[in-house]
């Protein structure tokens, strides 16, 4: 079976809760690996929209939402870096409740200051296709 | 109803939609209708929704679940359950008080009695010095 999740985040907003220095936010929605990762990043806005993005991508495609079952700070999203900005590269994966989650398609797009997130999820072979790189910066 | 608690989460909700949109909670009285969705009526998305109930977690040092806004969406309702929230919250802090002024006062037992033990009982040591002199 395949679920689509879609979503979109704007970068300024999320600039704005970095800068206004929301460790509260940050540790709730992002886990710790996702913050320590971020230092390796200089667009820690993008990175962290990506990341909310996916999560919420993520969520929708499963069909539960931000919930108690499925808490954002549950989702350990690995992006990789390049080093002109980021990039989706095949590496990409992600963790749910230590469970790995393997995507048939995951796409982002940066459309003038915000990040899509497209999300295919196949939830019974989990297995990963990823077919695509492509610089969104 | 707790009027502090139901300002506090007003405020912090006002300062996150006034970033936003530039508009203050006063211009949505809708929102502060006790009968209408308050999260519903805010127009915010998942994004401030987080940001609005981690700032309500630091202001009132509480843990909430992603979907309790869900469930107790009015104004009332949020004030209510943040004020049990906070109770549940003061009775583990006082709980945990209580075990350790226990666990204080049988050190401090402990150690008069090994210094009441010592004042009656000189070792042989002190025994010897006062021989020596």
């Amino acid at each position: 079976m395949l679920s689509v999740g879609v979503d979109i985040v704007e970068i300024d907003r999320m600039a704005r809760i970095i800068d206004n220095g929301d460790d509260a936010f940050l540790n709730r929605v992002f886990t710790a690996y996702e913050i320590r990762r971020s230092k390796k990043f200089s667009l820690k806005a993008e990175y962290y929209a990506m990341i909310f993005a996916f999560k919420e991508s993520f969520v929708k495609a499963l069909g539960l939402g931000f919930t108690r079952l499925s808490r954002p700070g549950d989702i350990d999203v690995h992006l990789a870096n390049q080093e002109n900005g980021l990039w989706i590269a095949k590496n990409t994966k992600a963790r749910f409740k230590g469970q790995r989650i393997d995507f048939l398609d995951l796409q982002f797009h940066r459309v003038g200051k915000h990040i899509v997130c497209n999300l295919v999820i196949h939830e019974e072979g989990l297995c990963v296709k990823r077919n695509s790189k492509e610089k969104i910066y | 109803m707790n009027q502090k608690i139901c300002d506090a989460v007003v405020q912090i909700a006002d300062e996150v939609i006034k970033r936003e949109s530039g508009t203050t909670l006063k211009k949505k009285k809708a929102v502060l209708d006790k009968n209408v969705s308050f999260m519903a009526s805010l127009e915010v998305d998942s994004l401030l929704a987080l940001e609005i109930i981690s700032r309500i977690e630091k202001k009132f040092g509480i843990k909430l679940q992603e979907d309790d806004f869900v469930h107790f969406d009015t104004l009332e309702n949020i004030t209510d359950l943040i004020e049990r929230k906070i109770a549940v919250a003061s009775q583990k802090v006082l709980s945990g008080k209580g075990a350790r002024s226990l666990k204080v006062e049988k050190a401090v037992k402990k150690t008069k009695s090994i210094k009441a033990v010592g004042s009656k009982k000189p070792g042989k040591l002190s025994k010897k010095i006062k021989a020596q002199r």
